[in-house]
């Protein structure tokens, strides 16, 4: 006999509460390693006196200004992007029924890139005109990103759809002719494109948390948030939808809403963080098939835990990046792919064992 | 008879051919339909009208008096549940969870009384030992009886009129469960709900059904009770003239079954292959 069904949401609130606890931990950790040195009651501290209130536990004017404008910011701006691509991740894998979807799949991460590439080697071939804008220039490239993300999403998202019911077959091969162009795109502006802007371009191209600021998270944190509250509601019917649509339609789910709202929130999640730190990968392919496995397929859990688990790890991430070379920086995009690749392969290695003895 | 479910001129188009032309349906509460017909008949496009997941290209289908298009999804699948040929999931759920995925309408199959419709639908449909198996390495059969659970837990404890519309739900079940399974399904309607049920299954249906609707190229040739349906007329027009109708030895039902002739022709094909192997020597 197996467990009762209320055993199991219990069971999904003490996961969920696990999880938020241990992106606490590490959240804190992010904060305190580096190379100054900063102990998690001093940061609490560093935090109340912001809040105006004061504590007996002393800290420098240097740390204060490590946490406040250098590694706040940062962490900060990890949880949302790893939490944008979790939960992204996990709604697009229940929207095509494959445990294989995520935010590159359909062409949305590469639109992004595309749109940001664009922008950089557009800046670098007349930095003089841009100079003259000033702080206008520094919005730029998240904008161009957003704009391509939401443009590849549009596209593909037409292109599959007849009589308002879109296809999901339709979607990947348009997904992959649209990577496939963006990417064709990318390797034309890297050929023209001046020494300079080749190097940005490429450093952007590999994902780096290094260059948000409280302003980015500004405006990361109500995309992020709307994406995550909405898509976490909508869980329930991507359960019934893993049936199939049709089912999912007998069984009362506005399937059709659903996945306008699954297709625009992760089109603007993902398109608003990959516009800050650049493309990061297997954050939204590994993070939901890893709570699968653990937990099994429920998305109530699988979907708010991918943005808990995300997040978690993309902080994780962040630490390894900036410490493991001090003082200089690995790009955090290729360190999620050296860890998500070989943990990958792991898992479906593992899952094929058992599968076939 | 009030019509719980009626469909008014039922026309489906795809391209130049006409799937179904000029359908009139009344169903009621209580009983079984079972609409049957060739290979390409128009069946599976029936229910699919009449599931409201097809819009007719001519006429319109109403539920409990109401234009299909006039209800709100989740308020028709309150009353009305639908069971597919389709049942592939990938993703590893459970039983109870698959199952419990028909109290979606009903807010979720959290509660203790939906656990307690969950597991009396799973023992309806005679799938209660499969319970804490994963669906996707359950068998084709087993899959089946799972997705009549759910179809079943959707309308478990609906009052009132409700609709349960099934495409082949024996199609991979052997014989003694497909009986098994088409007598629950009629235990069912007995409890007031109106019934559909695809079958390719002449004698199936003819054994549970109240009602036989056969479709031919998309018109309904006749309708009624199993043995004004299944007459010599009607099956050699709508079968060609394959098949010969006994009386079932022990009770009221027809039988039909392909013509003798038609075995032995069958039997000369493939004499080269089979004779001297046929009789059975230790029976």
């Amino acid at each position: 006999m197996a467990r009762p069904r209320l055993n199991r949401a219990a069971t999904r609130r003490t996961a969920i509460v696990f999880l938020s606890v241990a992106l606490g931990c590490v959240a804190v950790a992010g904060v305190a390693i580096g190379s100054v040195a900063i102990g998690p009651g001093q940061i609490l501290a560093i935090v109340a006196s912001k809040l105006g209130l004061s504590t007996d536990i002393v800290f420098t004017p240097v740390q204060e200004a490590v946490v406040v404008s250098i590694r706040g910011p940062r962490v900060v701006a990890a949880i949302l992007v790893g939490a944008a691509l979790g939960v992204s991740g996990s709604a697009l894998q229940g929207l095509f029924r494959n445990p294989l979807a995520d935010p590159g799949l359909i062409g949305l991460t590469n639109g992004a890139a595309t749109g940001a590439g664009i922008v950089i080697v557009a800046l670098g071939e007349s930095s003089r005109v841009f100079s003259a804008m000033g702080p206008l220039v520094q919005y730029a490239v998240p904008l161009a990103a957003f704009a391509g993300a939401a443009l590849t999403t549009l596209l593909v998202y037409r292109l599959s759809t007849i009589d308002g019911r879109a296809c999901v077959r339709t979607m990947l091969l348009a997904g992959i002719a649209v990577t496939a162009l963006s990417g064709s795109v990318l390797g034309l502006l890297s050929y023209i494109s001046d020494d300079t802007s080749l190097r940005d371009l490429t450093l952007w191209m590999m994902g780096s948390m290094g260059a948000v600021n409280w302003t980015g998270v500004a405006i990361m944190a109500p995309a992020v948030a709307l994406a995550t509250w909405v898509l976490v509601r909508r869980a329930p019917a991507l359960n019934a939808l893993l049936l199939g649509e049709a089912e999912a339609r007998h069984l009362g789910v506005n399937v059709d809403a659903t996945k306008r709202l699954v297709i625009v929130l992760t089109a603007l999640a993902v398109g608003v963080a990959v516009a800050f730190t650049g493309p990061i990968g297997f954050i939204g392919l590994v993070v939901p098939h890893v709570l699968r496995l653990a937990f099994g397929p429920d998305n109530r859990l699988v979907v708010p835990g991918s943005a808990l688990l995300g997040a978690m790890l993309l902080v994780g991430a962040d630490i390894v990046a900036r410490t493991i070379a001090d003082p200089a920086e690995v790009p955090i995009g290729i360190l999620t792919s050296l860890m998500g690749a070989p943990l990958f392969l792991s898992l479906l290695l593992r899952e094929r064992r058992r599968r076939w003895g | 008879m009030i019509p719980v479910l009626s469909a008014m001129g039922v026309g489906v188009r795809v391209g130049p051919k006409q799937l179904l032309d000029g359908v009139d349906l009344q169903l009621a509460a209580g009983e079984v339909t079972a609409i049957v017909g060739v290979n390409g008949a128009g069946k599976s496009t029936l229910l699919r009208v009449l599931a409201g997941e097809l819009t007719p290209h001519a006429g319109h289908v109403e539920l409990l008096g109401r234009n299909l298009t006039a209800w709100r999804p989740a308020e028709m699948a309150r009353v009305r549940a639908v069971m597919t040929q389709h049942s592939d999931i990938t993703f590893p759920f459970v039983v109870e969870e698959v199952v419990a995925l028909g109290r979606f309408p009903h807010g979720g199959g959290e509660s203790l009384e939906d656990y307690e419709i969950v597991q009396a639908a799973l023992e309806f449909a005679d799938a209660g030992h499969l319970v804490g198996r994963r669906y996707p390495t359950l068998s084709g059969g087993e899959r089946q009886r799972v997705q009549l659970a759910r179809a079943l837990a959707q309308l478990w404890d609906t009052t009132g009129p409700r609709v349960l519309l099934l495409d082949e739900p024996s199609a991979s079940l052997d014989l003694v469960h497909a009986h098994r399974t088409l007598q629950q399904v009629r235990r069912f309607s007995r409890s007031g709900a109106c019934v559909v049920v695809v079958l390719h299954d002449l004698n199936a249906a003819a054994r549970h059904a109240d009602t036989l609707v056969m479709l031919d190229a998309g018109r309904v040739v006749a309708r009624g009770n199993p043995a004004k349906v299944l007459c010599e007329d009607v099956l050699t027009a709508a079968y060609g003239p394959h098949l010969e109708i006994y009386q079932h030895p022990h009770g009221p039902w027809p039988v039909v079954l392909p013509r003798a002739n038609e075995l032995s022709t069958l039997a000369a094909e493939l004499q080269p292959i089979t004779l001297g192997q046929q009789p059975c020597e230790h029976s």
